[in-house]
């Protein structure tokens, strides 16, 4: 048995030829002495031993002559030689651009493995092609809700039965029991059991063709199942759970586990029962259209798809009436659009974002193109020293393809070692990028195979923005001997705007970063319209507990440190999951509008400090019947007109009420979502709007001690139930965590860039300081003061720094201005933001280049002018 | 930096398994090298060692002056390479010799059990 032959190989090429040979030989002989009893698996550990073990400089070969080992071509062997001596040549500017690509490829390779990563995201069903989500499109507004009505699939089944197919499931938490233990379970859902022919979920037990069949059946996530079970095939066994919404209870006999669904999934569901219960358990809403619950996905051919949309209308027609289609619409977003395309779409709770992606994939590019361009303005720096090299293999035979060639190969060398370091770094950096995004990407997207494409690709492009201009103008150099002794009369505008591009980037990056930031505290910060402070919400979910819910609440006030309490049927931040038609006159009768609905207590705007416009909240003992108070919001009565006065009538849903008061419009969810006419009145429990939160302000220093004691008047009503609280302010803060992450991301990245342009400002200072010494201590001599000289130097750069600015700031007003249309409601541009950021890129420019610059206006103009 | 404070004091230090493949070096007589040394040390201590330890003590000890190495032939199992063997120089010896005085010198020096 010999040893492995690449382990030989390495050992030729790599080991000084006075080791190679002994070293080689006795790992020969070893092999060959224990081949009768060992594996080749030790041998080949053996072998790597001995590969590791001989790696002691002593002795290794020079860098040069590993390279030379490695070519056979001279030529090619030649201009390897001459790149890696190009390269070190000029170590200063070589550290100043490897460091520069090396950072920009890191960063590429993140963003790009997140682009790929959010890209990927339910991309694992077989049938992903032909699945769809239903999306219900009230046209008038534009609005898009991913809810819809129960009678929604059977409408379609009857039209086009055969050609589509449905998988619906819709939340309802439950509370499970297994033996003693209780587990409150959110991702609770209802199910078709076509969920799992139509998603490619694969089973740890069951049968996916053969679950949910009948009622009383429930399929559980693996991790569900482990922790109710343990280990054990829970198949079979019956699940006791309790349905808060609908107050019942039911064993589910468990049909299969299906696998945890993977991270880069948006499908919620970690339970799902089968659907036939809760149309047992709803039975009132199964023909209500306007009962909107379901997540609907669609399985449709695409030949099948246009005919079926050209159908809607008359489904339409046919269930809501002739008025309607003009109102009413649905729409088949396409699942791989799911992910990143769903901002639009209230209700959707997917974490993607299209415009991030985007922007990432932005600065991605920037970022190379800054390192790129640092590279282009050295090597195009370092032309007149190469002149004399280029001159004399011109004489010496080199023709022009050989020549560019090398200087091609001479970049290309630089990039592919950072961008080999590069990836180096990313593996180590690899837990930081993961907790600074909060996504859990495998480390494997990195070399996915279509990566490699991208690489190369990126690799190859670098390279050749980075040396294409300087290989062009040197290879030109005329074989002559004044070619060798003039210099070239370099046309440095394009240099010019190379840096002054850089400084656009960078300015543009800086002016993102400050609005982003901007926009992301405003949101946080800026006043909701009401007071968030010290407000604790409770949410209620049992529906007998609901009925004692007012009885809870004058419980909770005895408590020291509660100063108030209300209810609500709407949590904060508010989903307002009901909507009634509103009309208040015979013009608008004939065109009713939505209006949100919201159940409250009378003294729900006392407590959370919102403010009457006119008029006043409504009597407590007033409950919602015909005739009876409402209060609304601005929104709301800007709807009615300036005609409005209070006590006007308005009819909800055909009833007809009285509104005492208005109040101010306040953020009852993120700036994101545009403030919508709300209608408020009190209800008694047992309705469909009936109250489901306690909200209650605390003071005082104890919160826990209150804490405490609101958990315990909880357990006296309800011993079995989970005592659930939040921080109204902090569930605020909440809504905007993906902007927060992202708002790391692109700063991270920004820093990046800047630091890359900060690389390219010092090699340029430091090039100039080399190149003008003798122009500088001329200047001196004859009678420049230090302080001329230095004017000199910064008059140069505050050319560059103004036409970045120039070209970056509106950009970046522009970009800013297109990101903050995602917030219906922004701050507003302020002229600081352009101002700041130029300051920032002036400060940061004359800290980098400042000291290099002062240092050559201090020389000693013998230093250089001696040797004349 | 470690490599020229070692040739300053050459002569005047063996380590532990520098000391065993100088031994190794001498038993053998002319027919030491790698795994002719791998092979004496596994039979005579017992102890498992790689090849390129071996070769990284004989190279120092070469740079210390204590083996002389001259390259012998190549051979079919040896996959054509040439092996270069080890002989013990009479500085080496001397400081074996000197290593051994030594350690006499403090055996004597220790009470009796």
């Amino acid at each position: 048995m010999n040893p492995p032959k690449y382990i030989i190989w390495l050992l030729d090429h790599l080991l000084k030829e006075i080791y190679a040979d002994e070293i080689i030989g006795d790992l020969y002989e070893w092999c060959d002495l224990r081949s009768p009893n060992s594996t080749y698996k030790q041998m080949h550990f053996y072998a790597l031993k001995v590969l590791f073990g001989s790696f002691r400089l002593r002795k290794l070969k020079s860098t040069q002559n590993i390279l030379k080992g490695l070519t056979n071509s001279t030529m090619a062997n030649n201009q390897l030689r001459m790149s890696v001596k190009a390269l070190l040549n000029n170590k200063l500017f070589t550290a100043i651009n490897l460091i520069g690509l090396t950072i920009s490829f890191t960063a590429f390779i993140f963003i790009y493995s997140y682009i790929s990563y959010e890209k990927s995201y339910d991309q694992f069903h077989s049938k992903k092609e032909n699945i769809y989500r239903v999306i219900k499109n009230y046209k008038e507004s534009g609005e898009m809700v991913r809810s819809t009505p129960s009678p929604l699939a059977n409408a379609f089944l009857q039209q086009f039965d055969g050609s589509i197919q449905f998988a619906r499931f819709g939340q309802d938490p439950v509370v499970s029991s297994i033996g003693k233990n209780n587990y409150y379970e959110e991702n609770f859902y209802w199910g078709d059991s076509s969920i799992f022919t139509t998603f490619t979920i694969p089973f740890k037990y069951g049968d996916p063709e053969n679950v949910l069949k009948g009622p009383n059946s429930v399929v559980i996530s693996a991790s569900t199942a482990k922790k109710y079970f343990g280990d054990i095939n829970p198949v079979g066994q019956t699940l006791q759970i309790k349905v808060y919404d609908g107050n019942a209870d039911y064993g589910l006999k468990i049909d299969g586990v299906f696998e945890d669904l993977p991270a880069n999934s948006d499908l919620p569901f970690e339970l799902v029962g089968s659907i036939q219960n809760a149309f047992d358990l709803y039975k009132q809403f199964n023909n209500h259209w306007g009962f909107n619950w379901l997540h609907t996905y669609a399985v449709i051919q695409e030949s099948d798809l246009s005919r079926i949309q050209a159908g809607i209308p008359l489904i339409i027609e046919e269930a809501l009436g002739p008025d309607n289609i003009s109102k009413i619409s649905f729409y088949f977003q396409p699942l791989k659009e799911v992910h990143l395309y769903s901002n639009e779409i209230s209700g959707s709770r997917t974490t993607g974002n299209i415009d991030y992606v985007i922007t990432l994939s932005f600065i991605a590019i920037a970022i190379i193109i800054i390192a790129a361009f640092n590279y282009l303005n050295m090597m195009a720096s370092t032309v007149n020293k190469r002149r004399k090299y280029v001159a004399i293999n011109k004489i010496l035979g080199a023709g022009k393809r050989e020549l560019f060639s090398q200087f091609i190969l001479e970049s290309l060398l630089a990039v592919s070692i950072a961008f080999g370091v590069g990836i180096v770094l990313t593996f180590v950096l690899w837990p930081f990028y993961q907790s600074l995004i909060a996504k859990p990407i495998p480390i494997d997207t990195i070399y996915q195979l279509s990566s490699i494409g991208i690489y190369l690709l990126i690799i190859l492009s670098t390279c050749l923005i980075a040396s294409l201009q300087p290989a062009f103008i040197l290879s030109k150099i005329k074989g002559n001997t004044s070619a060798i002794r003039n210099n070239i009369r370099q046309k440095l505008k394009f240099q010019r705007i190379l840096v002054a591009t850089q400084f656009a980037i960078a300015v543009f990056l800086i002016c993102g970063t400050f609005t982003i930031y901007k926009q992301v505290q405003f949101a946080v910060s800026e006043s909701l319209g009401f007071d968030s402070d010290q407000l604790v919400s409770i949410k209620v979910e049992d529906r007998s507990l609901q009925s004692k819910i007012t009885d809870i609440k004058n419980e909770l006030l005895s408590i020291p440190g509660v100063q108030m309490a209300t209810l609500s049927g709407e949590s904060l931040p508010s989903e307002m999951n009901n909507t009634d038609l509103m009309y208040w006159n015979e013009d608008s009768k004939n065109h009713p509008v939505a209006i949100h609905e919201v159940s409250a207590d009378h003294n729900f705007f006392d407590l959370l400090d919102i403010r009457f416009l006119t008029g006043r909240s409504y009597l407590a003992n007033n409950l919602y019947q015909e005739n009876s108070e409402v209060v609304i919001n601005e929104a709301a009565k800007d709807l009615l007109g300036i005609n409005f006065e209070i006590n006007q009538e308005i009819f909800i849903g055909q009833v007809p009420h009285k509104v005492v008061g208005v109040v101010e419009n306040y953020h009852y969810n993120s700036f994101k979502s545009k403030i919508e006419p709300v209608v408020y009145f009190q209800t008694k429990a047992g309705s469909r709007l009936s109250y489901d939160n306690i909200i209650v302000r605390v003071a005082g220093s104890d919160i826990s001690q209150t804490l405490g004691g609101m958990e315990k008047v909880w357990k006296s009503f309800a011993p079995d139930e989970f005592f659930t609280f939040y921080f109204v302010d902090q569930t605020f803060d909440n809504l905007y965590t993906s902007d927060q992450k992202f708002l790391s991301q692109f700063s991270v990245f920004a820093g990046l860039g800047i630091l890359i342009t900060c690389l390219g400002l010092l090699g340029m200072i430091l090039f100039m300081a080399d190149q003008r010494a003798k122009e500088i201590s001329m200047r001196k001599v004859l009678g420049s003061t230090r302080y001329g000289i230095l004017q000199l130097i910064f008059k140069q750069f505050a050319l560059y720094i103004g036409f970045g600015l120039l070209i970056g700031l509106p950009s970046a007003i522009y970009f800013s201005k297109i990101w903050k249309e995602q917030f219906v409601y922004q701050i507003p541009f302020n002229i600081l933001d352009a101002i700041v950021p130029s300051i920032v890129v002036i400060l940061i420019s004359i800290l980098t280049i400042g000291r290099s610059a002062l240092k050559i206006s201090s020389t000693n103009p013998i230093k250089y002018l001696r040797n004349e | 930096m470690f490599g020229k404070y070692e040739l300053n004091m050459k002569g005047t230090h063996l380590g532990e398994f520098e000391e065993l493949i100088l031994l190794m070096v001498g038993i053998l007589d002319g027919d030491a090298y790698g795994i002719s040394i791998l092979q004496e040390i596994e039979e005579q201590t017992g102890r498992t060692v790689t090849v390129s330890t071996i070769h990284t003590a004989l190279y120092r000890l070469e740079e210390k002056g204590f083996v002389s190495s001259y390259v012998g032939g190549a051979s079919k199992e040896r996959g054509g390479r040439s092996k270069r063997l080890y002989r013990i120089t009479s500085d080496g010896r001397a400081t074996l010799e000197n290593a051994r005085t030594l350690r006499d010198k403090l055996w004597n020096l220790m009470p009796k059990a």
